[in-house]
């Protein structure tokens, strides 16, 4: 060695250049751990942060309602009025109180303070009966000692005196300030409903045993725009029960007369003039209802008892097309009994309140007491829902008003609601179903992800039918018996497929596959046995070939052999098509299935999904197979050769033993994709929540509903709230096939971390 | 522990062997290998006497394992190689056409380098090969595991965890059932590729121990990269180089006299 490049090695390996590079190299390996650590922290941190705000959009679903006392004032208007009704603006600003002497005293909530009274036109007669017509057009209806009815719709008027704004109540009447005549004597019992052309009344007297029904229709006068009504058909009903209650539905076609022991004379109304009974059952067992109050849309019957239940019935059409009616819910709320139902005007959610005086607020399809407060002990004799419910007027018996600020934004969403099946309004058993948005105003929005998690596993399982034996052979070829220089391109091919957008995939099942699919069904039948026996009949024809011609083809390369045969036996699959539709279907297997099998089918169906999802899947459960596969260290495999073992044997004895645990988290990756995998299933699978899992319907996933209805669901409303909460749904399932996948992983590598 | 120390329990019986007079389990004949173009065998023609250990050396890439893995074929997982020559297992072609691989692999045994136990229980690994030839007899399996662990001296440290996993065993350990698993399944002959290199000197003179157990029942052909090894376990030893057999007698001559200069040279430590 010279003596120069020993001085250069002396300088390099010692002295103050040596340690300042180590100190540099120090600070170098310092910088990169804190980098990494950075790094893996902040990816953690990302994880978790959106975690963290799907939880925090969810949350609110699932907080109680708040009810705070806002304001409480002596009743406007004093006790010796019974009070009929409470009206209260949109913005809590004013309420207005009916009394059954036919006053209308107008207060203002904020200053908490009787503002006007108003005399309702009874011409002489005293209110004997007092019905709702309609909730949301503040359409009331009085029936009078003199047999007459009086109309009337309350409402607001803005004005600006002093430059102030004010709100007062006013009272109009629609079909006129005259009362209408409608029986002989006092009208005791009243029920009124509208429609567009018509006015439907039923009233009974207390002394008699008939229910009279008439039916007026709507006369525009030709002169002035007032409307007035004239007698059209009517007819009418002998009860058999003391009426306590009577209850016109909101088409003024079902009729309910109940007595004080809940006997409940069901009577079809739809033609006037022949009322007929459908049916007499009881509401109540060992219990007798105390108030009765029709929920939201005038279906359901809400039935308040003196034990402190709320029960819920409604009528329920049977499977020979005629109704009954049908007990749905009961709600315990205790406390004595149930002294007043109020219902809000643009949910199914109600208030009670007991005898002990609380109030509660619960909702009927979620099945939720979402909230209660202790309003008086002495007990509560009248209360109201603000419009928007967002507030509550409560009448205590000491002759107390008070105002309620309630915050309830979610009361319609409970697990129940979400997980387990409903009995909604019209329907004609408990059910399932995911319907969020509908034409109707009256609609009650029904967000169970029962089935969207459904569908969501329904397009996995079939994709993955069609996917994992595919994948996992072709793993096993590729890894086990196929040599190299084919493996090194055969590998990256597949998994350029991955990188295929799926949205190019869904396009073409949706628009290309599904309709040729359902014209060659019975052709795509054939290629599962048609594909896998024409294989393994070409690989026979092939053992039998002379060993001159078989070794021209080494060993690991024959499957290339194998293409022309596979698109040969799927374009013969596609040729028996029509000959086997002819043979077997009478001519069209899709006529046949849904005429004679009686298996629905739709266009884009879960075989479409199958095929078109599964194709996206191969390539990621052939990866991470193959890898495991071909990770099996050689000297296991020579280890079983020299004991005598075939190829397939040790394939079978060890190879696949050894790598299972890689197969099965490659299926779980694999699982765990199609799950979260969006665009296909949005563009091929028609997207229709059903339950089945007939392989000819629809579906829809989790992500793909995401994507439809986002978009379209009003932020903060219990819809989008839903919708974030099937995201975290979402989430926790790819999180947990992923965490299995992964834990499996682990656990093999510390099983065979000694080879 | 010093090898030397190793030697002690080692008990030599007769010396005085003589190629001539043993009855011969393998015959090699002009046999050639060729990877590719490359040639790494040449005219190898020797015989392999029955129940004897034999033992292969030379330096590194002078083609003894080439050599001891076509004894069972082994070499046949290799695309490009490509051989030439007679070799005959008790009279039999071992590459003729007839001559089915498995077969073959389970008349002779091969124990590799590193212990290759297989990821399942010590029960099964003994079990695997006879499970290959489809038996399934509970009674016979167990009686077979039992003798093949007790013939590579295993049986007393395992008995009472058989249906553990293998992989937790020591290495050495780890070798013997591997020999277990090679002699459950009665080989003619026992290939032994380097067994001892992965392995601590107590492992070594255990393994050492056995072989010397073994060949009572079994023709045991060893490669081995430690000239001690190779005098103190085997009757007779070849010394190759660069593909050629350069010399092959027992091993007591082939270390006390040798008869070529390069044999002398290795044996003395000039190269290797």
């Amino acid at each position: 060695m010279s003596r120069s490049v020993e001085n250069a090695l002396d300088k390099a390996l010692k002295g103050p250049a040596f340690e300042k590079r180590i100190k540099r190299r120090n600070l170098r390996d310092y910088l990169a751990k804190v980098g990494i650590s950075v790094g893996g922290l902040g990816i953690i941190g990302a994880v978790l942060l959106i975690m963290f705000f799907l939880f925090y959009v969810v949350l609110p679903l699932f907080v109680p309602a708040s009810i705070d006392k806002h304001h409480q004032f002596a009743l406007p208007g004093g006790t010796a009025e019974k009070t009929l009704y409470y009206g209260i603006d949109e913005y809590q600003s004013s309420g207005v109180r009916f009394t059954n002497s036919g006053q209308m005293y107008g207060f203002d909530l904020e200053k908490a303070l009787a503002t006007s009274q108003e005399q309702l036109p009874l011409n002489g007669a005293s209110i004997t009966s007092f019905t709702v017509v309609n909730e949301l057009q503040s359409l009331l209806a009085f029936g009078l000692s003199s047999g007459e009815m009086l109309i009337a719709k309350y409402g607001y008027k803005v004005s600006y005196p002093n430059n102030v704004k004010t709100i007062t109540p006013e009272i109009t009447y629609p079909f006129g300030e005259e009362p209408i005549e409608i029986a002989n004597g006092s009208v005791d019992y009243l029920g009124v409903r509208t429609s567009d052309s018509e006015v439907r009344v039923v009233y009974k007297q207390k002394d008699s045993a008939q229910i009279e029904a008439k039916l007026f229709t709507k006369v525009e006068s030709m002169l002035s725009d007032s409307i007035t009504l004239e007698e059209d058909t009517s007819g009418s009903f002998v009860s058999n029960l003391k009426t306590k209650w009577l209850f016109l539905d909101s088409m003024g076609r079902n009729l309910y007369n109940i007595n004080a022991d809940g006997m409940i004379e069901y009577i079809d109304l739809t033609d006037v003039s022949e009322p007929a009974l459908i049916e007499t059952v009881s509401l109540v067992e060992n219990d007798k209802p105390s108030t009765i109050h029709f929920l939201l849309g005038d279906y359901s019957l809400m039935v308040g008892t003196e034990k402190g239940q709320v029960l819920q019935w409604f009528p329920v059409r049977q499977a020979d097309n005629t109704f009954k009616l049908q007990f749905i819910r009961s709600f315990d709320i205790g406390g004595g009994a149930i002294t007043n139902i109020a219902i809000e005007k643009a949910r199914k959610g109600f208030a009670v309140s007991n005898e002990a005086g609380e109030f509660h607020l619960m909702h009927s399809t979620a099945e939720r007491d979402v909230g209660d407060m202790m309003i008086d002990a002495k007990g509560i004799s009248a209360i109201a829902m603000a419009p928007r419910a967002n507030g509550a007027l409560v009448e205590t018996n000491n002759g107390q008003l008070v105002q309620l600020m309630i915050e309830n934004e979610h009361p319609d969403v409970s697990l129940s609601s979400l997980w387990g099946k409903v009995w909604y309004e019209g329907y004609e058993e408990p059910s399932y179903t995911w319907q969020s948005s509908s034409a109707s105003s009256d609609f009650e929005p029904k967000f169970s992800l029962m089935p969207l998690t459904w569908g969501t596993i329904k397009a996995a399982l079939y994709s993955m039918l069609f996917a994992v034996p595919i994948a996992i052979l072709a793993a096993i070829y590729t890894a086990f018996f196929m040599d190299k220089q084919t493996r090194q391109w055969v590998k990256p091919s597949v998994e350029m497929i991955e990188a295929l957008p799926t949205v190019i995939l869904g396009f073409l099942a949706g628009l290309w596959l599904a309709p040729y699919m359902e014209t060659h069904l019975p052709g795509f039948f054939s290629i599962f046995i048609i594909v896998p026996f024409g294989i393994i009949l070409f690989g026979y024809g092939w053992t039998k070939l002379p060993k001159a011609i078989r070794q021209k083809v080494s060993v690991g390369r024959r499957a290339v052999l194998m293409i022309p045969v596979v698109i040969f036996l799927g374009w013969f699959a596609m040729q028996l098509s029509t000959p086997i539709e002819n043979a077997f279907f009478e001519g069209d297997m899709r006529h046949w299935l849904t005429y004679s099998a009686g298996i629905d089918f739709d266009q884009r169906n879960a075989m479409v999904i199958g095929f078109a999802m599964g194709f996206a899947l191969i390539p990621t459960i052939f990866s991470v197979a193959e890898d495991a596969i071909y990770n099996v260290p050689a000297y296991l495999v020579n280890g079983s050769l020299a004991l005598g073992a075939s190829g397939w044997q040790t394939l079978v004895g060890v190879v696949l033993p050894t790598a299972s645990p890689g197969i099965f988290s490659a299926i779980m990756l694999g699982f765990g994709r199609g799950v979260g995998e969006t665009m296909i299933v949005l563009m091929a699978s028609g997207n229709t929540p059903l339950m089945e899992t007939n392989i000819f319907e629809g579906m829809r996933t989790l992500a793909a509903n995401l994507a439809v209805e986002m978009p379209e669901a009003e932020v903060a409303s219990s819809h989008y709230r839903v919708l974030f909460l099937s995201g975290l749904v979402l989430f926790i399932f790819t999180f947990f096939f992923n965490t299995i996948a992964e834990v499996v992983r682990n656990r093999m590598r510390r099983k065979y971390g000694s080879l | 522990m010093s090898e030397q120390n190793l030697t002690i329990s080692m008990d030599r019986d007769n010396r005085q062997l003589k190629l001539a007079d043993e009855k011969i389990a393998i015959q090699v004949k002009d046999w050639n290998l060729f990877y590719g173009k490359k040639q790494a065998l040449q005219n190898i023609t020797m015989d392999l006497p029955e129940n004897r250990v034999t033992a292969f050396i030379g330096p590194s890439g002078c083609g003894k394992s080439t050599l001891l893995r076509c004894f069972n074929r082994m070499n046949d997982l290799i695309d490009i190689v490509r051989v030439e020559g007679d070799m005959t297992l008790h009279g039999d072609d071992m590459y003729s056409k007839d001559m089915d691989v498995a077969a073959l692999r389970r008349r002779v045994g091969m124990v590799f380098q590193k212990p290759n136990p297989f990821p399942k229980s010590i029960y099964e690994n003994v079990c695997y090969g006879l499970r290959l030839q489809g038996i399934s007899d509970k009674q016979i399996l167990d009686e077979t595991v039992e003798w093949a662990l007790k013939g590579a001296g295993l049986w007393e440290e395992v008995k009472d965890r058989l249906n553990e996993n293998a992989l937790g065993m020591s290495g050495g350990q780890q070798q013997r059932l591997c020999i277990a698993r090679a002699i459950a399944i009665k080989p003619e002959v026992l290939l032994l590729d380097e067994p001892t290199s992965a392995l601590d000197p107590i492992s070594t003179l255990a393994i050492e121990e056995l072989i010397f157990e073994l060949k009572k029942d079994f023709t045991i052909l060893i490669v081995t990269h430690n000239m001690q090894q190779a005098a103190r376990v085997s009757d007779y030893t070849a010394f190759m180089y660069m593909g050629d057999l350069i010399e092959y007698t027992d091993t007591d001559s082939l270390f006390t006299n040798p008869q070529v200069k390069r044999t002398e040279d290795y044996i003395t430590g000039r190269y290797g």
